[in-house]
Order: structure tokens, then C-alpha cells, then sequence
């Protein structure tokens, strides 16, 4: 008997997953920035594999080779090469490595623990919120490059060092926001109704008041991603973060920059891949957005509906005018 | 507060003032769980005050309030509905909170089925929310855009652990969808799916799933439109006269408030001004506030209209600024001196009938 019961709350959780799947197939645009970061983690997860060279290479020989379809360019080095002749497209495939895991890492780590200071401000108010709140202001005040520049002069560089400083100088920016979220938010009625009926402060806060930080969280986390990744950059470039042979993206960019009128691939190439990866989680994030808003799930079901309808009426079944 | 000590006159009447015991043989036909709070009202409140400090503190002046309730006393019995009637302002919502104990009170004692839930917290007061409910005034707000009816309605009976799991809530919800008259297939669906009056329907629900024996109703039909106002109100009396659920009416209707209740408090300015049975109160208005009220109510024949407007004075709240003195003053036809000097206090003037006025 225990079986019958078990049985299908096994299967449920593949089941929901794959419907949501069959959801992000329905929104083209969403479908296309999974497909984007799918790719590009594939591309992280297995560069060794993917690369067609070692990113630390040199071929002074081949210095400064154009992209393939420029003149002078070859098929050997799809992307060219830079100013000591390391293949463009090898280092980008090594380089999302370091510049994905601290972006993500921070984006999450600083992202959570602000979410957590905020809604603890927003919720508990008076001597709490002060005490926190005058806590952010300090470190906003706090110049934050001198701090993390303290920080790894002391610790020593590091991936890890980085992810950790990084998030140390980061979280404020989410608690300022969730907080002042979280203040308006406790107004509504529907927020007291929770209270009344019993639910303890953990279920108000996370069931009820949580749902409502996920939209304004999703663009902020999208922002940060971007200056994490540029953050890190400078902090590369710097010495301070990801030390050469191995290397980023931000710290392509930030090496290419020198080169940048005699030869724009340097940069460019790097720079798009940290423009189309920030594209597609933006495309995926709007999905998750109306997704977890019954109302806005529901307009976009009726205007799939309606969508197939115009198409159906479009091709008429033979015999109608 | 004075009329409290003052002795039953009608002992057929189950809502009154009753001193501590007087009272206790006249309710008898009622049914209670708790056999020891069987004999009391449902509810006391005595010398409720609320006061909100106004602006901040200079450094060493004194910080000043606003008295948003005065010495507010009644009781509601079981399974009876009082009334309770206010301009926009007098404390009518806060009166609601503070006995709910979202509010802090300042001062006064509220009782609770024999219990003294004055200063309840934490898990007691959580536990309190089984008895007593709370029905919300905006059906448009009061219920989580996020969640389904099944999560909203079926929330309080899992966070009390009445039942183990949303789904096992199943059947007692569509149980209550049913006694609010909401087909069943609303479980699955939004609130934005749905009119302000099933909304509200949605909410009594939520209010009813834990069985309380007392609601405090907010304003519950000012938000609806006046054809779906009368079926919400005829809804809450129908489940009144089934569960025998007391209630707090809170309205500024006067015509609502005379459907559903049985005794009717006038509130004005955070002070009861006048409190006693329905027919009473509406029949035989004694002071110059509540009479004010009345001619409000829009009359359709013309005579008697005309004969009201002589008792209308025109003028809004007056803060009471000196603290003494009646709150009404501003607006008084009947003001005297003794207005002025001393705060009246409510009166016996009549069957179930206390008028806090010193020239009414």
C-alpha cells in the first residue's frame, strides 16, 4: 500500500520538469537563451576538450593573426590570434571558465546573504534595521576596490579569494533593495492575512513575502553578473585575481585593450561573449519572471492560444472561401 | 468606567452589560465547548485605550499622542453580532486589531472566552488565531496574487497542523468552497480569476477553515458592489445562525449594520458614544452623533427627509486638543458648558440602551 503511494510522488518531480521544459520550448526566446547557456557551460565544463589549442601557447610566429575571413587570416586560428600569438578562440573557451564560476559564485553568494540581512531589516524593523542598515551604509562608504585590494594583499590572489571578496564587497546592493521591498510589501493585506491566520514569521517571510523579491532580484542579479564579470577583470588585470597562464575573459579584454586600433579582435571577441552570455540569462530570467507570476503565466498561455488560432484560421481546410 | 457596575434591566437580553455574574443565568440557551467560559460573553473588552505618538521627541520636551481610542468597553456574547459604526477615523479598524492583537493596546484588558489575551505573544497568540479570525475589508488585496484558492483556503489548517499536507486539506476545502457557495473547480484557480464577491467568499472561507467562534469583519462588503453586497452579508448571517460564530461588524453602512446585527455600537472619535440594541439605537437615536448618522442614510420619502435636515450641522472631526471635554464638542447642536469641563460617559438611558451624552 505504502508503494501506490509512493509511486507517483516519485514520478512527479521528472514529470514537472519536463513540462516546464516543454514551456521554455514554447517561448521562443527563452528556448534560445537556454540553448545559449547550455552551450556555453558545455563549453566551460569541457574545454580542454573543446579547444582546439592550449590557451597559454605561443606562436610568435603567428602574432597578431586576423580572424579567418580577413585577409591574412586562417582556418588554423578561427578568432586570430593576440600579441603573442596564443589562439584567440582556445583562450575565450579557457577563459569562461574562471569568468563564469566567479560571476555565478558571487552573483549567488553576495545575493543570497543580502536577500537574507534585507528581508530580516524589512521584516523586524526598529533597533534591527537600524543596526543593519547603518552596517550597509559604512560599507558603501568604504571604497570597495581598496578594501578587496587589503584583503588579497593580505590572503594572497586566488579564485577563491576573489569569489570570497568580491561577495564581501557586493551584498549590500541586495539588501538595500529586498529591504525596501520588503516595507512596502508588509503593508499589503494580504501579508497580515498570513499573520492572522497562524503562519509562524519564517513561512510569512519566505512563502508570502519572498515571491514578490523574485522579479526586482532577477534584474539586479542580471546587473551584478555583468559588473562581477568586469570587476573581476579589473582585478585580473591588476594581478590580483586570476593569474596568468591561466585566464578570463575580462582579463582578455582588459590585455587587449592596448591593441585595440591595430587589431580589434583582441577585445571584441571576449567582450561579445560577455555580452551574449548576459543576454541569455536575461532572456531565460524574463521567462522564470512571468513564469512565477500566475497572471502574467496565464497572458502568455492566452496569447500562445491565440497565436495557434491565427495560424489554424490562416490555413483553411479545403472547401472554404 | 460607570456603567459597567450598572445591573442588567432585560434578562431575556444575552449581550449586555452585564456586572461579573449578574448576567450569567440569562444566557442560557447557548452552546459553548468550553464549559467554564460557557457562561460569560464571548468577548470583554474594558478600558481599551490606543494612542500613536505624534512626530518625534524633542530632546528633552515631552513626546506627544493621539488618543486613537478612549476607554472603549463592551462585550459581545455568543453568537451574537455587534455592530460596530464610525466616520472614517473614529478607531473602528483599530478597535478590530487591537482585540485581534495586531495593534498594541495602551491600556484596558480584553478577555477572551474567560481568558485575559491582553498580553499574549508568540506561540499562544498563534495558537489564539484558531478562535478568532479576522475577515478583511479589501478583497483585492487580501489575497495572495501567487497562491490558489486550494493553498489560501487550506494554509491555516496546515500552519496549525490540523492537517498534514496541502493535499490532504483537499476535502475539508472543498467543504468550505461549497459553504461559501464557490463551485469546486475554484481550488485550482487565481485569485485574479475572480469578481470582488467571490473573492470575499474566498476569504471567508480562509477566515471559517479553522473553526473559529469569533470574527472580527472589517468593513467585509464596502469594497463590493451593492448587488453582491447583500448576498456577502446574508451569507455571513446564514453561517452566524449555523455555527453560531459571534462577530465584530465593522461598517460604515448603517443600512448593513441594522441587517446583520443584533446590538450596534456608535463610535466616534476613538469614544463609544452610544451602544445598545439594534432597534434601540436606530429606533430611538439619543445622542446628537448617532442622530447625525441616521439623517445621513439616504431617505426616500420626502417629509421625513425634510425633517431631518434641521438636525444636520455641518463641520468634520475636531480634534479634542485640550484632552477634556467631549470629543463631539466641535460639532455639537446640544453643547453646554459641562460639554466643555467633562468627558461624558456612557449612561444607562433605556432598555439596553447607554448614551454617553450629558444633554441627550
Amino acid at each position: 500500500m505504502s508503494l501506490d503511494i509512493a509511486a507517483p510522488a516519485a514520478r512527479r518531480p521528472f514529470a514537472r520538469t519536463g513540462r516546464l521544459l516543454l514551456e521554455i520550448w514554447h517561448d521562443r526566446s527563452a528556448a534560445f537563451g537556454l540553448s545559449v547557456i547550455v552551450v556555453i557551460l558545455f563549453c566551460a565544463v569541457f574545454a580542454p576538450w573543446v579547444a582546439p589549442y592550449d590557451p597559454g601557447a605561443q606562436d610568435l610566429g603567428a602574432r597578431l593573426v586576423p580572424p579567418f575571413w580577413l585577409e591574412r587570416g586562417s582556418l588554423a586560428h578561427i578568432l586570430g590570434t593576440d600579441h603573442l600569438g596564443r589562439d584567440i578562440l582556445s583562450r575565450i573557451i579557457h577563459g569562461s571558465r574562471a569568468s563564469l564560476l566567479v560571476a555565478a559564485s558571487v552573483v549567488l553568494i553576495a545575493g543570497t546573504f543580502g536577500t537574507i540581512m534585507g528581508l530580516w531589516a524589512g521584516f523586524r524593523g526598529g533597533r534591527t534595521d537600524s543596526v543593519i542598515m547603518r552596517i550597509v551604509d559604512i560599507q558603501v562608504a568604504l571604497p570597495a576596490l581598496l578594501l578587496i585590494l587589503l584583503v588579497i594583499s593580505v590572503v594572497g590572489p586566488g579564485i577563491a579569494t576573489m569569489i570570497v571578496v568580491l561577495s564581501i564587497a557586493n551584498w549590500m546592493v541586495y539588501a538595500r533593495l529586498v529591504r525596501s521591498i520588503v516595507l512596502s510589501v508588509r503593508q499589503l493585506e494580504y501579508i497580515e492575512a498570513a499573520e492572522m491566520i497562524g503562519c509562524r514569521p519564517g513561512r510569512v517571510v519566505f512563502s508570502h513575502l519572498l515571491p514578490n523579491l523574485i522579479s526586482p532580484l532577477l534584474t539586479l542579479a542580471i546587473l551584478e553578473f555583468t559588473n562581477i564579470i568586469l570587476a573581476e577583470a579589473a582585478l585580473s588585470f591588476l594581478g590580483l585575481g586570476v593569474q596568468p597562464p591561466a585566464t578570463s575573459w575580462g582579463l582578455d579584454v582588459a590585455n587587449g585593450k592596448d591593441y585595440l586600433f591595430v587589431a580589434w579582435w583582441l577585445v571584441t571577441f571576449p567582450g561579445l561573449c560577455i555580452s551574449i552570455t548576459v543576454i541569455a540569462i536575461n532572456l531565460l530570467a524574463n521567462w522564470v519572471r512571468v513564469t512565477t507570476d500566475p497572471q502574467e503565466r496565464e497572458k502568455r498561455y492566452a496569447r500562445h492560444r491565440a497565436g495557434r488560432r491565427r495560424q489554424a484560421a490562416r490555413q483553411p481546410v479545403g472547401g472554404q472561401q | 468606567m460607570t456603567f459597567l457596575g450598572s445591573t442588567m434591566t432585560n434578562a431575556s437580553h444575552q449581550g449586555g452589560f452585564a456586572g461579573a455574574a449578574s448576567g450569567a443565568e440569562a444566557r442560557s440557551g447557548l452552546e459553548s465547548e468550553s464549559p467554564a467560559a460557557a457562561d460569560g460573553p464571548i468577548l470583554s473588552v474594558k478600558g481599551l485605550g490606543v494612542r500613536y505618538p505624534l512626530g518625534k521627541r524633542s530632546f528633552w520636551g515631552e513626546r506627544t499622542y493621539f488618543e486613537v481610542l478612549d476607554d472603549v468597553s463592551f462585550e459581545i456574547a455568543r453568537g451574537e453580532t455587534l455592530g460596530l459604526v464610525g466616520e472614517s477615523g473614529s478607531g473602528k479598524s483599530t478597535i478590530g486589531r487591537t482585540i485581534l492583537r495586531r495593534i498594541e493596546r495602551t491600556a484596558g484588558t480584553i478577555t477572551f472566552e474567560g481568558r485575559d489575551i491582553s498580553d499574549l505573544g508568540g506561540e499562544p497568540l498563534r495558537k489564539l488565531r484558531r478562535r478568532m479570525q479576522l475577515i478583511f475589508q479589501d478583497p483585492y488585496s487580501s489575497l495572495n496574487p501567487r497562491m490558489n484558492v486550494m493553498s489560501i483556503i487550506a494554509e491555516p489548517l496546515v500552519v496549525h497542523g490540523i492537517v498534514g499536507s496541502f493535499a490532504e486539506a483537499r476535502p475539508q476545502v472543498l467543504a468550505l468552497l461549497d459553504r461559501v457557495g464557490m463551485p469546486a473547480s475554484a481550488a485550482e484557480r487565481y485569485p485574479h480569476q475572480f469578481s470582488g464577491g467571490q473573492r470575499q467568499r474566498i476569504g471567508i472561507a480562509r477566515a471559517l477553515a479553522l473553526k473559529p467562534s469569533f470574527i472580527v469583519a472589517d468593513e467585509p462588503v464596502s469594497a463590493l458592489d451593492v448587488s453582491v453586497r447583500a448576498q456577502v452579508v446574508n451569507l455571513m448571517q446564514e453561517l452566524q445562525e449555523e455555527l453560531g460564530i459571534s462577530f465584530l461588524f465593522i461598517a460604515h453602512d448603517l443600512s448593513v449594520v441594522r441587517h446583520i446585527s443584533q446590538r450596534v455600537a456608535i463610535l466616534n472619535s476613538g469614544q463609544i458614544v452610544e451602544i445598545g440594541a439594534r432597534d434601540a439605537i436606530y429606533e430611538r437615536p439619543l445622542h446628537p452623533y448617532t442622530q447625525t448618522l441616521l439623517s445621513a442614510v439616504p431617505e426616500p420619502d420626502p417629509t421625513i427627509k425634510l425633517a431631518r435636515q434641521d438636525r444636520k450641522r455641518a463641520g468634520g472631526p475636531v480634534p479634542d486638543a485640550t484632552g477634556t471635554g467631549c470629543r463631539f464638542l466641535g460639532r455639537c447642536p446640544l453643547a453646554s458648558d459641562v460639554c466643555r469641563e467633562k468627558k461624558p460617559v456612557l449612561e444607562p438611558k433605556g432598555v439596553d440602551h447607554w448614551v454617553a451624552c450629558w444633554n441627550a
